[in-house]
């Protein structure tokens, strides 16, 4: 049985389509990984599941219900959890206070003045926190102050905060961008033994960890689902190829909205008229074409400067050269 | 027809003060990211650079009053007059246009001193600290001024030549009845041209358009090898001197005293929020609007309707914007937006 | 179920403090602040102070305009004295209530913002109260005279069962009047039952939530909580500690002012928080009893009075001492005190508290690191 149904989504930014007809229908109890190159809209179509973005047209329907235009904690409310790109944690609060919020959550409700009894009267929520805390292996750190833990650990705090509330629908967003060979298979290794039961979706990167966890896959280009299916299937795919596994370069001829081979790539960084109007002349003048990865912003803007200085600026950002 | 010129040129006064501040404000806050509660006690240091301007011209020397004979009489005589006679009472006649001046210098050093010796070091931290470290700030200097001032308002007359008013009514048409005072007329314009030129500055020179490529992307720029926080610096410097210019020519129009900035300042804030934080043409469009509505809100006709209306008007329209478009009348979309 | 579910040491933290509160005079001796009218003020802006901190300590949003709410207290519980009765025990309910009603309103339409923007918002409701106090309002507030009593008062209760006497009648608690020791212990008494419900709350799951919303409201929407009416109850919560404060003011002296409402007003409040140490308990108390402290004997000096006692001292060290103390004493109060607003802003954001656990954490030897740090900075709350 589907859990969640995706149908004829369609989200625009300007003139830029990110999303172009979108369909997805994730079975209950799988792991449903996204993959795609940069600019895919893999993001903006989770954004779409948690509230945080609406679609212009299409559906998502969740479990029999329609999750367009209800507001994010509602949507949480209705059991689906998010982990983030960049850990979302109270950095101020203690570990075990970090899991036992949601815990609460999911308990209370999304609203409840409980301003009388202490915290210490409510032992079976904190006993849910220690029960998951436990699982992911921190329930020795359950004292220390959030923001001190490290990079893998917040991830894995992330993690338990939303495994505690035991939703149906687990949203990843790169559980492993930035980690370590090691803190990967962790993770990995986590996701395969904690929560089995949940139904998950991840977007990620790495193959490795796609290819280990998920039941069903489908990749995003432009926009669109170019593929789905399983594993294997996927693995063979020369739409997939050469859209996301061949790593063809992409070009952005004037540093603005433009597309390109697989990826649309936006120009957030010209925003003075001026300066990409230079920038723009003084690429042509000299022949050459700004050559970035889709969906990564090449990052110049100013109106004095010349190309070396842009070829330099490029350099520093992103350890290779702009032009070519 | 009359009474709706007349308060219009208050309006625009009052429009023009409030504009020449939050344009600075909103300048700092666009290129440093800090909320300057300061920023009043920039205006009103400008306000006593005048006044402290007068009293240096005036300081004087006692001599006997020859024209008391009954008894010893002595009149304190400044030195200046003193030396040179008329000349010298010409000079302090023009104390308020002379401390221009003075105070361009004065301030850009002030300005440059707070951004280097304080405000640098909150770029990072919380807004809420920011705001209370230059709350903080604007209580020294005020208290500062107290001491050395006093607590009474200190009139600081424009030049004799412009004492009088001028007859606007005549100008366009209206009749005798609309008078309005040279030095008002004169404060107008001179905001007008600080405007101009500021934004001349931040729009026609190659500095000033790297300046807001900095506001706008503050991190992109940098990249690029400026050094953007010099450029910060000196901008700080400018919008400390802006205020302290519009505070140096409010003075004839308002004895200055040293609350004064904390009353501008609330209102200035609540002229950036209507404008749109960090967007320059916003302040000194909500500027002159607010100023123009206040004044209007204060006939007796609209109090009559809506008895305490000039009161609150400025700030009733600060709420609804804020609830209705938070970004503000021209401010960039999603700029402060929750 | 009062105490039952507090930890040890919550448990000794109250009794601590409870007895603290109730020897106030006792401890205030020592540095000459053991008068009633003096006492009665540590209690009363305590109150306040703890109220702030649970907007601002708590919940993370910083009002500037806290002093309405203090302001429009004073005005309800005089006018309680003036149409009803000087019993004070009406006029502090309804003191509480009418602020609360009030913090709901502005609250609801500040809170659909956060940030600077609901600091100028707060900001430009509470001059907008004050403005319109001064003006438009005047048949309610008397204007810039202040609401007072009057001999010709409707006092409806009092006249029907007490005996009228001459002049201007005191305000009272059935009959025991409400100035000098016993005003001061009916505040305390309020202050200690204030302190406690804070406590509570900040023990409570309620109040956690508030923490985690000054932490990351982000996580707090994605993870099923419905910020905003949890940020509305703290404000209500903290306009009525305002109230109950304003109330006070006005039991102790039954007149109240605008100015009461003016943004330096909001300002003290804010600056007694951050010194004490925004977030913790008794933090805001503390910084409250201080600066109230220190106002008093400053703002009583002068220049002679300064020399005298420095008198023996020489001469010529009495001259510098009293060169360099006496821009700060008397009028220049208000000057010191920005000072210090911005020492303690830029030095100890944490306030006197995290300064003490910072000794304390130094101390015990682990002074050293961010992890020391936290563990004091857990210590202090």
């Amino acid at each position: 049985m589907a859990i969640l149904e995706v149908k004829d989504v369609n989200k625009a930014f300007g003139g830029l389509k990110a999303l172009n007809a979108v369909n997805l229908s994730v079975e209950e109890g799988t792991v449903h990984a996204i993959i795609g190159p940069n600019g895919a809209g893999k993001s903006t179509l989770l954004n779409c599941f948690v509230g945080r973005l609406i679609p212009d047209t299409g559906s998502v329907i969740f479990n029999g219900r329609s999750l367009l235009g209800i507001k994010p904690h509602e949507i949480n409310q209705t059991g689906v959890a998010r982990v983030f790109q960049t850990p979302e944690i109270f950095t101020d609060l203690s570990i075990l206070e970090n899991v036992m919020i949601p815990a609460f959550a999911k308990v209370d409700g999304s609203f409840r003045i409980n301003a009388w009894k202490t915290v210490g009267t409510r032992g079976e929520v904190r006993d849910m926190a220690e029960k998951v805390l436990e699982e992911v292996g921190l329930q020795e750190k359950r004292d220390i102050i959030a923001s001190s833990l490290s990079r893998g650990d917040k991830r894995r705090l992330e993690m338990a905060m939303c495994l505690v509330q035991d939703p149906k629908l687990l949203l990843l967003d790169e559980p492993t961008a930035g980690m370590s060979r090691a803190d990967t298979n962790n993770t990995v290794d986590l996701l395969q033994r904690v929560g089995t039961h949940i139904t998950k979706i991840v977007i990620e990167h790495d193959m490795h960890v796609v290819f280990s966890l998920a039941d069903h896959i489908s990749v995003l280009a432009q926009g669109t689902v170019i593929a789905g299916g399983k594993p294997e299937d996927i693995k063979g795919n020369p739409k997939v190829q050469e859209a996301y596994l061949g790593g063809r370069t992409h070009e952005c001829r004037n540093g603005e909205t433009g597309r390109n081979g697989s990826g649309a790539v936006r120009g957030r960084l010209f925003l003075l008229p001026g300066a990409a109007e230079l920038l723009r002349r003084e690429l042509y003048r000299s022949g050459r074409q700004l050559r970035c990865e889709a969906g990564r912003d090449p990052g110049i803007a100013g109106p004095e400067r010349r190309r070396q200085d842009v070829d330099a600026a490029y350099h520093r950002a992103h350890g290779r050269s702009a032009t070519a | 027809m009359d009474v709706i010129l007349l308060q219009l040129l208050n309006g625009l006064d009052k429009g023009g003060a409030y504009a020449l501040i939050a344009l600075g404000l909103t300048i700092i806050f666009g290129t440093l990211g800090v909320v300057n509660f300061a920023h009043g006690a920039l205006f009103m240091l400008g306000a006593f650079c005048a006044v402290s301007v007068q009293a240096l011209l005036t300081i004087s020397k006692k001599v006997k009053d020859e024209s008391i004979k009954f008894f010893d009489a002595y009149k304190e005589i400044p030195y200046l007059e003193a030396w040179w006679g008329d000349t010298g009472a010409m000079i302090i006649d023009y104390a308020v246009p002379i401390s221009i001046l003075i105070a361009i210098p004065l301030m850009l050093l002030i300005g440059l001193g707070m951004e280097r010796g304080l405000i640098r070091y909150f770029y990072k931290r919380p807004h809420a600290e920011q705001i209370l470290v230059t709350f903080g700030l604007a209580i020294v200097v005020q208290e500062l001024i107290k001491a050395q001032f006093g607590a009474n308002p200190i009139p600081t007359p424009a030049p004799e030549v412009i004492a009088g008013s001028a007859n606007v009514g005549l100008w366009v048409g209206l009749g005798e009845s609309v008078v309005y005072p040279w030095w008002r007329l004169i404060y107008l314009a001179f905001a007008g041209v600080v405007i101009a030129l500021a934004f001349a500055f931040l729009n026609l020179t190659t500095y000033g358009m790297v300046v807001r490529a900095g506001m706008a992307d503050r991190e992109t720029v940098g990249l690029l090898g400026i050094n953007i926080q010099r450029r910060f610096t000196i901008v700080f410097g400018m919008a400390a001197v802006i205020a302290g210019l519009a505070g140096v020519m409010y003075t004839p129009i308002l004895p200055p005293d040293y609350h004064m900035g904390m009353d501008f300042l609330v209102l200035s804030f609540v002229v950036v929020v209507v404008g749109g934080m960090g967007s320059l043409g916003g302040a000194v469009l909500a500027g002159f609007m607010l100023g123009i509505l206040q004044s209007f809100a204060s006939m007796n006709e609209v109090k009559s309707i809506l008895p305490g209306i000039d009161q609150i008007i400025i700030y009733l329209i600060a709420v609804v914007i804020l609830l209705v478009r938070p970004r503000g009348l021209l401010g960039r979309k999603g700029v402060m937006e929750s | 179920m009062m105490f039952g579910d507090l930890t040890r040491n919550d448990k000794l933290l109250f009794l601590g403090f409870t007895i603290a509160a109730l020897a106030m005079p006792l401890l205030a001796w020592p540095v000459g602040a053991n008068y009633p009218d003096l006492l009665q003020k540590f209690a009363i802006y305590g109150i306040f102070a703890i109220g702030f901190n649970i907007l601002f300590g708590l919940t993370g949003y910083l009002s500037f305009g806290h002093a309405a709410f203090l302001g429009v207290g004073s005005y309800a519980a005089v006018w309680m004295f003036k149409g009803v009765t000087m019993n004070v025990i009406p006029a502090v309910i309804f003191g509480v209530m009418v602020s609360g009603l009030f913090a709901a309103l502005i609250g609801f339409v500040s809170l659909r913002r956060s940030g600077i923007y609901f600091s100028i918002l707060t900001l430009a409701f509470a001059q907008m109260s004050y403005n319109l106090a001064y003006s438009v309002l005047t048949p309610i507030t008397n204007g810039e005279t202040g609401l007072q009593l009057r001999q010709d008062d409707a006092r409806i209760l009092d006249r029907m069962f007490v005996e009228q006497t001459e002049g201007l009648p005191s305000t009272n608690l059935f009959g025991l009047e409400m100035s000098g020791y016993p005003g001061f212990y009916f505040c305390c008494v309020l202050l200690i039952v204030a302190f406690f419900i804070a406590l509570r709350i900040q023990r409570s799951p309620f109040g956690m939530m508030l923490r985690a919303i000054k932490t990351n409201q982000v996580r707090m929407n994605y993870t099923g909580f419905n910020t905003r009416p949890y940020a509305l109850t703290a404000f209500i919560i903290s306009g009525m500690y305002a109230g109950l404060a304003g109330s006070l003011l006005a039991v102790t002296d039954p007149l109240a002012g605008a100015e009461r409402m003016q943004w330096t007003a909001s300002g003290e409040v804010v600056l007694m928080t951050i010194l004490g140490g925004a977030g913790t308990l008794v933090g805001p108390i503390l910084g409250a009893g201080l600066i109230k402290y220190f106002e008093n004997i400053f703002s009583s000096y002068n220049d002679s009075l300064l020399a005298e006692s420095f008198s023996f001292l020489p001469d010529f060290l009495n001259d510098a001492l009293v060169f360099v103390i006496g821009p700060f004493v008397g009028e220049g109060w208000s000057l010191l005190l920005g000072i210090v607003f911005m020492a303690i802003v830029i030095f100890l954001p944490g306030g006197l508290m995290e300064g003490l656990a910072r000794i304390h954490g130094w101390y015990r030897g682990r002074g050293q690191g961010d992890a020391g740090r936290n563990v004091a900075k857990q210590a202090a709350e």
